[in-house]
């Protein structure tokens, strides 16, 4: 999708919801994030919003996305690189151990 | 170094530290992860993740190999933070540096408005919410796991994250964090939008 189409639809109410059909959007989202296993504990598989509540499913929806988002922001932080200082004072520690063991 | 007037209690020789410490190296990523979720602010973060991993490296005689050393790690620098935090920590968290600091640190240049307003939003939960929705729905926790990081009942964990989820999606919904000049329900669709960019980007 174009950053265009983004405008377009941010500009339209409702208009992600309707573009964003929930199955294929758990699809996807399950694909990327094995979403969302906190929550199937507590619920089977039936529990799932009839087609009739389509305020229960677009709740549904919302909470997936911010379960993708979420993991984003944590894992942003996993995957920057460690800073130096870390390793560093670990060995500085083991060194310290090591001392400590043959004294 | 010296063998000065640092006397900690003598520790057995272990062969298992190496293998402790190569367990421990790979944790630093997720450490730092949490660290920067409790205290909103990168630099206090790796302070107290650089803390929590000396504690880890210090208590490791009293760690059992092949249990699960990512929930101790998180524990141990989760009790760090809130005993620290007595005296100070997180003063800091709502200043608009602070925030910007950890803003700044998105690499994704499209990511930054809906990734923003997540942490802006995140910064309304109360603590011991944010905490367990992080665990639970970022860290990969299982709720026992998470029950037993926060030392409380499981069934209190499982409600802080439902009442998390729920005060977010609100909050996001109703733009609530007090961010100028955006809509109501503007947060939640670049979330919405972004979140469905991202799925796609990973599929291809």
């Amino acid at each position: 999708m174009r950053a265009s189409d983004v405008d377009g639809l941010n500009k339209k109410p409702g208009a992600w919801s309707r573009r964003i059909l929930a199955d294929e959007f758990q699809r996807l989202a399950a694909q990327t994030y094995m979403i969302d296993s906190s929550d199937s504990g507590r619920k089977p598989a039936n529990a799932r919003p009839a087609a009739g509540e389509p305020l229960l499913e677009e709740a549904r929806l919302r909470q997936q996305a911010i379960g993708v988002k979420l993991r984003h922001l944590f894992d942003e932080v996993v995957n920057e690189p460690v800073p130096d200082e870390f390793l560093e004072i670990l060995r500085r520690a083991d060194q310290r151990a090591s001392d400590e063991n043959k004294a | 170094m010296s063998v000065s007037g640092r006397s900690t209690a003598p520790k057995p020789p272990s062969a298992d530290d190496e293998g402790f410490k190569r367990e421990l190296v790979q944790l630093i990523p997720h450490l730092r992860a949490f660290a920067r979720t409790l205290t909103g602010d990168p630099t206090a973060a790796d302070d107290l993740a650089q803390d929590a991993m000396m504690k880890a490296w210090d208590a490791r005689a009293s760690y059992q190999m092949g249990t699960n050393m990512k929930a101790w790690t998180f524990m141990i620098l989760r009790n760090q933070f809130y005993s620290e935090k007595r005296r100070s920590w997180r003063s800091s968290q709502l200043d608009q540096e602070a925030a910007e600091r950890t803003l700044v640190a998105v690499d994704d240049p499209e990511a930054p408005v809906a990734l923003d307003e997540l942490r802006q939003a995140l910064n309304t939960l109360p603590e011991e919410q944010r905490e367990a929705l992080i665990l639970v729905g970022a860290g990969g926790f299982a709720y026992e796991e998470a029950a037993e990081i926060c030392q409380c009942a499981v069934g209190t964990v499982k409600s802080r994250v439902s009442r998390a989820r729920k005060a977010l999606a609100a909050t996001l919904e109703r733009g609530g964090y007090g961010r100028d000049g955006r809509a109501a329900g503007d947060a939640m669709r670049s979330i919405l939008a972004d979140a469905d960019r991202l799925s796609g980007a990973r599929q291809g």
